[in-house]
């Protein structure tokens, strides 16, 4: 097995409020491979997007704070990275592109001018890569790559003139013109229609075959993960409660909340009539239940459950869960 | 917008002559006048005939630089040369007072948005606070009693021309807007630091300066070059006072002049004039809002 | 319903209202900011100092009582060129100065929001015309043409008012004219309709409380601008008049002789800062505490 080239261990991310401290990330670790993409999956709250803002450090402090934990990239812990290393990172090795297209392109700016800025700073100021001269050129590449139409005359267009998928295209030209190692993408067709949407996943996977970037790719669109991942990790309350294959992870899930998401999901042809939902509700982030945090929603909870936090115990090629279904030795001492 | 409100005004300032209160003519004439001089009058000021026709006459006359002629202030003299010699005079308090003022105000502004929460943007706010709390007239007697009559230094008591008595009145007036204006930039700079944009800025890499002096600062540069043409009109409205006080030849002292002396024509004159200066003010706002927006200025998407 | 019926409805639904406000975040928001309290504090100073004038100032407004003195010596703020205490016109200024304050923010409340709730509530030409008319008067610099009024009708207070309202009106009725449009499309309005009540009666029981929120932070930072816009008028000689302690009119009278009296100037010029200063501080902390934007965020996007 190659060695991931991010690994996350015990990372904590609590938010300061004065509501009480908020727990969104509360002991993760997470392990990406080279060239493979990996798929975060939980509802909204479950602290998905929290873990990608922690990994590339842009956790607005005050209030939130990465409290504890390890980010190893490339053998280097990246929280213990100065603001200036972090900095060249960003963009450069490691890129994040985000939901909505439509808000997170500067509207006072062209498009072309957008995409060659993480160029001229990376690949040409400090990596000494590319001459200033040949950005230009570099620039109508990258649109050309991500299957922009017409990509000399767009470069000089502002974002407003551009269609929310192609948007969205920009965006990850931007974000892999300097050829990260890892691409965090988060929700990135949640903001598109769906016909859009199967344009962009086609060409991430079409990128990665080509550019062999890893990819996290963050969703709670299970049809999603189902296209596009290699492997995937479930996220509840702050917490990785499952991980695995994908194929495993649709044949055979482990964890209760797994399952329930799975059933959630209506299925074209089955007879039922009623959709099935997760009873309860997300917990709270700031105080939340004691023991395992989806006890209170669990339709197979037991004594222990409610008492003590689980660990993530391995239980197959790569499967791994954080449930004392299948930690039988844990269960009998309480 | 602009056609509305010249509307509107015209007709308000026009018809302040036909219902106020006592006879203009009577009272322009002055007391010890005859019935004659009077009636002259009153058929100069076209106050005999029917106010509807004359107020497309006036009209006629406005955009002819015709508002007729002074009475009290300098007898026979046509009001509009009256205004032209005092005009370029506000304008060029007006304007260095802008300059002074965003040359204060702006950098505040953005100092006290980077720094938000901490005490430097409590000190920053707080002396906003008080330029926007104190009263112009007050300040202004303050700055003649400091440096007129402390310090000695004579221009500052004012009634002169040139450079030296300009400083005084364009710095107070100056001060008093830099408070608005850092206000008005404080909270462009923070709606803009929040959007995802800058986020997508900040996961490029960018350094820092260049996220807030580039990205973040084009943007709200937007609605501050609007607020800021958007407040001209109030800046005349001060420099009235600080006119009066610094003894500043400009229109806003001939205004006054012209209401203490009755001279009704005048004022007529002085405050559509004003009129005038807002309409500018608001297209330059709504030119520099299309001009600066690339939505605007290049039209919507293919 | 009789008297003492509408009176204990209307107490009820203050209360209630008062209630629900003092659970509200704008509320906790508000405690905590010290712009509030100090706010308050110079407010109730120059509200007391209103109250209880006849008892704080040792003398009349009009009281020749010396020659033309600097302070401090015998006069706390010394005597001015008519031989009149400076501190007791000061006190005293302090009536004055509010009511014509109080009595403008009436005024331009009474116009503006039935303006704005007309226009809100019937649509249409009204509403177009009413907005206007706002748009008008509001990119207006109201001195300018209360000047010209004054120019024409002439001094004193009812000319005062009424010059400084023709543009002061316009922010209450755009204002109540935005909320009104959003009440309008709320269930009870519509349940309200349906049994047949009066329109009057719409307007005034469901839709005016649900624009007070907004309305009184308006008011709350209108104040401190009808304070300056009415002592610049007076100071200009425009306003009141004469022997009017109010402090713009101190001001106008001080103007022969400030230069050699510099306390005639300093003292009620401070005055007029402290109250525009009070009101200012603790409309701005209203109108942050109620701006759900700065609220601190909980994380990116909860995700």
């Amino acid at each position: 097995m190659p060695e991931p080239i991010l690994k996350i261990r015990g990372l904590k991310t609590y938010f300061f409020l004065d509501e009480g401290m908020v727990k969104a990330v509360d002991g993760v670790d997470l392990d990406i491979r080279k060239g493979e993409i990996l798929g975060l999956v939980g509802e909204t709250g479950s602290g998905k997007s929290v873990t990608a803002l922690s990994i590339i450090r842009l956790i607005q402090s005050p209030p939130g704070k990465i409290v504890e934990g390890k980010v190893i990239f490339e053998g280097e812990d990246l929280l213990k990275k100065s603001r200036e290393e972090m900095r060249k990172i960003r963009g450069a090795k490691i890129s994040m592109i985000f939901q909505d297209p439509h808000t997170s392109l500067d509207p006072v700016f062209t498009i072309g001018s957008q995409i060659a800025e993480p160029i001229e700073l990376h690949q040409v100021e400090e990596q000494h890569l590319m001459r200033a001269e040949d950005v230009p050129k570099k620039v109508v590449e990258m649109l050309k790559l991500v299957r922009t139409p017409d990509a000399e005359h767009r470069v000089g267009e502002y974002p407003h003139q551009f269609s929310g998928g192609m948007k969205q295209r920009a965006m990850i030209a931007m974000m892999i013109s300097c050829n990260p190692s890892l691409l965090i993408a988060d929700e990135p067709t949640t903001a598109l229609d769906v016909t859009i949407q199967a344009q962009i996943l086609d060409l991430m996977r079409d990128l990665r075959r080509k550019l062999n970037t890893s990819v996290l790719l963050i969703t709670h669109n299970l049809g999603v993960v189902a296209e596009m991942c290699d492997r995937v990790a479930v996220m509840y309350a702050g917490n990785i409660v499952e991980q695995a294959e994908i194929k495993t992870l649709f044949k055979s899930p482990k964890h209760p909340y797994t399952k329930a998401l799975l059933a959630a999901v209506p299925k074209v042809g089955s007879k039922k009539r009623k959709l099935e939902t997760i009873p309860g509700m997300v917990p709270s982030l700031i105080t939340p239940p004691p023991g395992c945090k989806f006890h209170p929603r669990c339709p197979y909870v037991m004594d222990i459950c409610k008492k003590k936090f689980p660990q993530m115990i391995e239980i197959g090629k790569g499967n791994s869960v954080r449930c004392y279904l299948y930690n039988k030795g844990a269960r009998g001492a309480a | 917008m602009i056609i509305p409100l010249f509307l509107v005004a015209s007709v308000l300032l026009f018809s302040l002559l036909w219902i106020m209160p006592g006879d203009p003519a009577q009272i322009m004439a002055g007391s010890r006048a005859s019935q004659e001089q009077v009636a002259k009058i009153r058929h100069a000021i076209k106050l005999d005939r029917p106010p509807y026709v004359v107020y497309f006459e006036w009209l006629g006359g406005v955009f002819h630089g015709d508002f007729g002629q002074s009475w009290t202030i300098q007898p026979g003299a046509s009001v509009s040369s009256l205004i032209l010699d005092r005009l370029p005079l506000t304008l060029e308090l007006g304007i260095t007072a802008l300059l002074l003022a965003i040359a204060i105000g702006v950098p505040l502004g953005i100092i006290a948005a980077l720094r938000r929460g901490t005490k430097v943007d409590y000190a920053c706010m707080g002396v906003a606070l008080f330029g926007v709390s104190i009263p112009s007239f007050w300040l202004a007697m303050m700055a003649v009693l400091i440096f007129g009559v402390w310090i000695g230094w004579t221009p500052a008591l004012g009634g002169g021309l040139g450079p030296q008595y300009l400083i005084l009145p364009a710095v107070v007036l100056g001060a008093l807007m830099s408070g608005s204006i850092s206000r008005l930039t404080r909270s462009s700079m923070l709606d803009v630091l929040n959007q995802d944009y800058i986020r997508t800025a900040r996961a490029k890499g960018l350094r820092e300066r260049s996220v807030i002096y580039k990205h973040a600062l084009k943007n709200a540069f937007i609605p501050i070059s609007t607020m800021l043409f958007m407040r001209l009109p109030f800046l005349f409205g001060g420099s009235i006072i600080i006119e009066t006080i610094f003894q500043w030849p400009g229109m806003g002292n001939l205004m006054i002049s012209a209401i203490k002396r009755q001279d009704f024509l005048v004022i007529q004159a002085t405050a559509l004039m004003f009129v005038v200066l807002v309409m500018i003010a608001n297209l330059l706002a709504d030119v520099s809002y299309a001009y600066l927006n690339p939505r605007i200025r290049y039209g919507e998407r293919k | 319903m009789s008297v003492i019926g509408k009176v204990k409805r209307v107490g009820s639904s203050i209360s209630g209202y008062l209630r629900r406000l003092g659970r509200s975040p704008t509320w906790t928001y508000l405690k905590r900011d010290r712009r509030a309290w100090v706010g308050i504090a110079l407010i109730i100073i120059i509200v007391g100092m209103a109250l209880f004038a006849s008892f704080i100032a040792p003398h009349g407004i009009n009281d020749s009582v010396g020659p033309t003195l600097a302070p401090p010596g015998q006069f706390l703020f010394g005597t001015d060129q008519q031989g009149r205490d400076v501190f007791s016109r000061v006190i005293y200024g302090s009536r004055d100065s509010l009511q014509v304050a109080l009595l403008l923010l009436l005024v331009e409340t009474s116009v503006g929001i039935t303006l704005g709730l007309v226009a809100g509530f019937y649509g249409g030409w009204v509403d177009e015309l009413v907005m206007r008319a706002v748009d008008v008067m509001l990119s207006f610099p109201g001195l300018v043409l209360a000047a010209a009024f004054v120019g024409f009708f002439g001094p004193g207070l009812r000319n005062l008012i009424i010059a400084l309202s023709l543009t002061g009106w316009a922010p209450f009725a755009r204002i109540t004219r935005a909320q009104t449009l959003m009440a309008k499309e709320e269930v009870y309005v519509e349940s309200a309709r349906a049994i047949g009540e009066k329109d009057r009666t719409i307007i005034f029981r469901y839709i005016l409380p649900n624009s007070a929120s907004p309305l009184i932070v308006m008011a709350t930072m209108t104040i401190p601008a009808a304070i300056l816009l009415t002592a610049s008028m007076s100071f200009l000689g425009l306003g009141v008049q004469p022997p009017s302690p109010a402090w713009g009119m101190m001001l106008f009278e001080a103007m022969p002789v400030f230069r050699a009296a510099w306390w005639t100037a300093v003292f009620p010029g401070i005055a007029i800062m402290v109250s525009v200063l009070g009101f200012n501080f603790l409309g701005d902390a209203l109108r942050d505490a109620m701006d759900p934007r700065l609220r601190v965020r909980s994380g990116g996007g909860g995700g």
